[in-house]
Protein backbone atom coordinates (compact mmCIF):
# COMPACT_ATOMS: atom_id res chain seq x y z
CA UNK A 1 0.00 0.00 0.00
CA UNK A 2 1.07 3.75 -0.89
CA UNK A 3 1.37 6.29 2.07
CA UNK A 4 -1.25 8.85 2.13
CA UNK A 5 1.25 11.22 0.40
CA UNK A 6 2.40 9.42 -2.19
CA UNK A 7 -1.09 7.97 -2.89
CA UNK A 8 -2.21 11.94 -2.87
CA UNK A 9 0.32 12.20 -5.29
CA UNK A 10 -0.39 9.20 -8.25
CA UNK A 11 -4.52 10.49 -7.87
CA UNK A 12 -3.06 14.02 -9.04
CA UNK A 13 -1.14 12.73 -11.27
CA UNK A 14 -4.06 9.80 -12.82
CA UNK A 15 -6.85 12.88 -12.78
CA UNK A 16 -4.09 15.46 -14.68
CA UNK A 17 -3.71 12.60 -17.59
CA UNK A 18 -7.10 11.79 -17.91
CA UNK A 19 -8.07 15.45 -17.59
CA UNK A 20 -5.36 16.04 -20.82
CA UNK A 21 -6.96 13.15 -22.61
CA UNK A 22 -10.48 14.30 -22.41
CA UNK A 23 -9.18 17.48 -23.73
CA UNK A 24 -7.16 16.45 -26.27
CA UNK A 25 -9.69 13.61 -27.57
CA UNK A 26 -12.52 16.74 -27.07
CA UNK A 27 -9.99 18.77 -29.21
CA UNK A 28 -9.41 15.58 -32.39
CA UNK A 29 -13.47 15.37 -32.64
CA UNK A 30 -13.52 18.89 -32.76
CA UNK A 31 -11.07 18.95 -35.64
CA UNK A 32 -12.21 15.60 -37.30
CA UNK A 33 -15.74 17.99 -37.51
CA UNK A 34 -13.81 20.46 -39.60
CA UNK A 35 -12.15 18.57 -41.60
CA UNK A 36 -16.10 17.57 -42.88
CA UNK A 37 -16.27 21.56 -43.78
CA UNK A 38 -16.22 22.02 -47.48
CA UNK A 39 -14.02 24.78 -46.95
CA UNK A 40 -10.43 23.14 -48.40
CA UNK A 41 -7.91 25.07 -46.51
CA UNK A 42 -9.34 24.21 -42.91
CA UNK A 43 -9.60 20.38 -44.00
CA UNK A 44 -6.41 20.31 -45.18
CA UNK A 45 -5.46 21.87 -41.81
CA UNK A 46 -7.25 20.25 -39.43
CA UNK A 47 -6.36 16.65 -40.60
CA UNK A 48 -2.49 18.11 -40.59
CA UNK A 49 -3.33 19.30 -36.74
CA UNK A 50 -4.95 15.99 -36.00
CA UNK A 51 -1.86 14.20 -36.62
CA UNK A 52 0.07 16.22 -34.66
CA UNK A 53 -2.70 16.42 -31.74
CA UNK A 54 -2.69 12.63 -31.66
CA UNK A 55 0.65 11.85 -31.59
CA UNK A 56 2.27 14.55 -28.97
CA UNK A 57 -0.73 14.65 -27.20
CA UNK A 58 -3.60 11.76 -27.39
CA UNK A 59 -1.23 8.97 -27.38
CA UNK A 60 0.81 9.26 -24.62
CA UNK A 61 -1.67 11.20 -22.13
CA UNK A 62 -4.03 8.30 -22.79
CA UNK A 63 -1.19 5.75 -22.11
CA UNK A 64 -0.15 7.63 -19.47
CA UNK A 65 -3.72 7.94 -17.63
CA UNK A 66 -4.27 4.15 -18.19
CA UNK A 67 -0.97 3.55 -16.06
CA UNK A 68 -1.08 5.94 -13.41
CA UNK A 69 -5.13 4.78 -12.91
CA UNK A 70 -3.35 1.02 -12.23
CA UNK A 71 -0.89 1.88 -10.28
CA UNK A 72 -3.19 4.22 -8.42
CA UNK A 73 -5.94 1.44 -7.97
CA UNK A 74 -3.38 -0.83 -7.24
CA UNK A 75 -1.98 0.96 -4.28
CA UNK A 76 -5.11 1.62 -2.24
CA UNK A 77 -7.79 -0.27 -0.93
CA UNK A 78 -9.81 0.37 -3.85
CA UNK A 79 -7.73 -2.58 -5.95
CA UNK A 80 -7.87 -3.15 -9.28
CA UNK A 81 -10.64 -5.75 -9.46
CA UNK A 82 -12.56 -5.68 -6.05
CA UNK A 83 -15.48 -2.78 -7.16
CA UNK A 84 -17.52 -3.13 -9.96
CA UNK A 85 -16.82 0.39 -10.80
CA UNK A 86 -13.27 0.32 -10.86
CA UNK A 87 -13.25 -3.27 -13.32
CA UNK A 88 -15.94 -1.53 -14.86
CA UNK A 89 -13.50 1.33 -15.94
CA UNK A 90 -10.82 -0.66 -17.22
CA UNK A 91 -12.84 -2.75 -19.40
CA UNK A 92 -13.83 0.92 -21.34
CA UNK A 93 -10.20 2.07 -21.16
CA UNK A 94 -7.89 -0.97 -21.99
CA UNK A 95 -10.05 -1.14 -25.35
CA UNK A 96 -10.12 2.72 -25.84
CA UNK A 97 -6.20 2.72 -25.94
CA UNK A 98 -6.00 -0.30 -27.91
CA UNK A 99 -8.03 1.30 -30.39
CA UNK A 100 -6.56 4.68 -30.14
CA UNK A 101 -3.24 2.71 -30.94
CA UNK A 102 -4.30 0.78 -33.75
CA UNK A 103 -5.76 4.23 -35.45
CA UNK A 104 -1.98 5.71 -35.11
CA UNK A 105 -1.47 4.73 -39.53
CA UNK A 106 -4.84 6.11 -40.16
CA UNK A 107 -4.51 9.53 -38.82
CA UNK A 108 -1.22 9.64 -39.99
CA UNK A 109 -2.79 8.77 -43.59
CA UNK A 110 -5.20 11.04 -43.47
CA UNK A 111 -2.39 13.79 -42.65
CA UNK A 112 -0.01 12.77 -45.45
CA UNK A 113 -3.02 13.13 -47.88
CA UNK A 114 -4.23 16.13 -46.78
CA UNK A 115 -0.57 17.53 -47.71
CA UNK A 116 -1.06 16.68 -51.35
CA UNK A 117 -1.80 19.16 -53.81
CA UNK A 118 -5.28 19.41 -54.91
CA UNK A 119 -6.58 17.73 -51.77
CA UNK A 120 -10.53 17.62 -50.92
CA UNK A 121 -12.08 16.05 -48.38
CA UNK A 122 -13.67 13.53 -50.10
CA UNK A 123 -9.79 11.98 -50.91
CA UNK A 124 -10.31 10.47 -47.88
CA UNK A 125 -13.10 8.80 -48.33
CA UNK A 126 -15.09 6.37 -45.72
CA UNK A 127 -11.37 7.56 -43.39
CA UNK A 128 -13.48 10.89 -42.80
CA UNK A 129 -16.31 9.64 -41.04
CA UNK A 130 -14.32 6.33 -39.25
CA UNK A 131 -12.29 9.23 -37.87
CA UNK A 132 -15.00 11.23 -36.82
CA UNK A 133 -17.03 8.41 -35.36
CA UNK A 134 -14.25 7.31 -33.31
CA UNK A 135 -13.23 10.28 -32.22
CA UNK A 136 -17.28 10.59 -30.92
CA UNK A 137 -17.16 7.25 -29.24
CA UNK A 138 -13.90 7.61 -27.58
CA UNK A 139 -15.05 10.67 -26.19
CA UNK A 140 -18.27 9.23 -24.58
CA UNK A 141 -16.25 6.24 -23.37
CA UNK A 142 -13.71 8.91 -21.38
CA UNK A 143 -17.31 11.09 -19.98
CA UNK A 144 -18.47 7.28 -18.88
CA UNK A 145 -15.01 6.68 -17.16
CA UNK A 146 -15.04 9.95 -15.23
CA UNK A 147 -18.92 9.77 -14.25
CA UNK A 148 -17.86 6.06 -12.44
CA UNK A 149 -14.95 8.02 -11.34
CA UNK A 150 -16.69 10.40 -9.59
CA UNK A 151 -19.59 8.60 -8.41
CA UNK A 152 -18.24 5.56 -7.63
CA UNK A 153 -21.25 3.33 -7.36
CA UNK A 154 -21.15 0.56 -4.97
CA UNK A 155 -20.49 -2.88 -5.33
CA UNK A 156 -18.22 -5.18 -4.41
CA UNK A 157 -16.76 -8.09 -7.05
CA UNK A 158 -16.99 -11.73 -5.56
CA UNK A 159 -12.91 -11.42 -5.41
CA UNK A 160 -13.34 -7.97 -3.70
CA UNK A 161 -15.99 -9.40 -1.16
CA UNK A 162 -13.42 -12.58 -0.25
CA UNK A 163 -10.53 -10.10 0.44
CA UNK A 164 -12.67 -7.83 2.62
CA UNK A 165 -13.66 -11.05 4.59
CA UNK A 166 -9.67 -12.34 4.59
CA UNK A 167 -9.50 -8.63 6.00
CA UNK A 168 -11.79 -8.10 8.53
CA UNK B 1 -29.13 4.14 -12.70
CA UNK B 2 -29.83 2.13 -10.11
CA UNK B 3 -26.32 2.77 -8.31
CA UNK B 4 -27.25 1.67 -5.08
CA UNK B 5 -26.79 -1.43 -3.91
CA UNK B 6 -28.63 -3.10 -0.64
CA UNK B 7 -26.01 -3.46 2.20
CA UNK B 8 -25.94 -7.08 2.34
CA UNK B 9 -26.51 -8.03 -1.15
CA UNK B 10 -23.09 -6.48 -1.75
CA UNK B 11 -21.12 -9.13 -3.01
CA UNK B 12 -24.36 -9.47 -6.26
CA UNK B 13 -23.72 -7.75 -9.29
CA UNK B 14 -25.15 -4.36 -8.71
CA UNK B 15 -28.30 -3.38 -10.96
CA UNK B 16 -26.20 -0.53 -12.89
CA UNK B 17 -23.51 -3.48 -14.05
CA UNK B 18 -26.03 -5.70 -15.71
CA UNK B 19 -27.04 -2.43 -17.41
CA UNK B 20 -23.60 -1.33 -18.78
CA UNK B 21 -22.99 -5.17 -19.71
CA UNK B 22 -26.32 -5.46 -21.91
CA UNK B 23 -25.88 -1.62 -23.43
CA UNK B 24 -21.74 -2.77 -24.01
CA UNK B 25 -22.94 -5.94 -26.21
CA UNK B 26 -25.30 -4.10 -27.38
CA UNK B 27 -22.63 -1.62 -29.10
CA UNK B 28 -19.94 -4.35 -29.70
CA UNK B 29 -22.78 -6.46 -31.73
CA UNK B 30 -23.91 -2.87 -33.85
CA UNK B 31 -20.05 -2.32 -34.56
CA UNK B 32 -19.61 -5.86 -35.49
CA UNK B 33 -22.27 -5.49 -37.83
CA UNK B 34 -21.56 -2.31 -39.29
CA UNK B 35 -18.06 -4.33 -39.78
CA UNK B 36 -19.04 -6.94 -41.49
CA UNK B 37 -21.65 -4.99 -43.38
CA UNK B 38 -18.42 -3.18 -44.88
CA UNK B 39 -19.35 -0.35 -43.43
CA UNK B 40 -16.09 -0.11 -41.52
CA UNK B 41 -13.20 -1.92 -42.00
CA UNK B 42 -13.38 -3.02 -45.65
CA UNK B 43 -14.00 0.47 -46.38
CA UNK B 44 -11.36 1.44 -44.21
CA UNK B 45 -9.02 -0.96 -44.96
CA UNK B 46 -9.40 -0.31 -48.68
CA UNK B 47 -8.72 3.70 -48.16
CA UNK B 48 -5.99 2.61 -45.87
CA UNK B 49 -4.54 0.91 -48.53
CA UNK B 50 -4.86 4.07 -50.82
CA UNK B 51 -4.16 6.19 -48.09
CA UNK B 52 -0.35 4.41 -48.15
CA UNK B 53 -0.08 4.03 -51.62
CA UNK B 54 -0.50 8.02 -51.66
CA UNK B 55 1.51 8.19 -48.34
CA UNK B 56 4.87 6.33 -50.26
CA UNK B 57 4.60 9.40 -52.70
CA UNK B 58 4.09 12.49 -50.55
CA UNK B 59 5.82 11.57 -47.22
CA UNK B 60 8.82 13.97 -48.15
CA UNK B 61 5.59 16.54 -47.37
CA UNK B 62 5.63 16.36 -44.05
CA UNK B 63 8.25 16.48 -41.42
Amino acid sequence: MMTPALRKFALTVHVIASVAWIGGVATFLALAIAGFGTDTVLSRASYIAMDHIYRTLVVPIGLASLITGIISSLGTDWGLFRHYWVVVKLLLTVPAVWLMLVHIRAVRSAAQMASAAGFTGADLGGLQSQLLFYAGAALLVLLAATVLSTYKPRGRTRYGAAKRVIGA
Amino acid sequence: MGVASHPNSDHRMPRWVKLFSVVAVVVVAAFALLHLGGMGMGHMAHNHMDARAHASELSHMLP
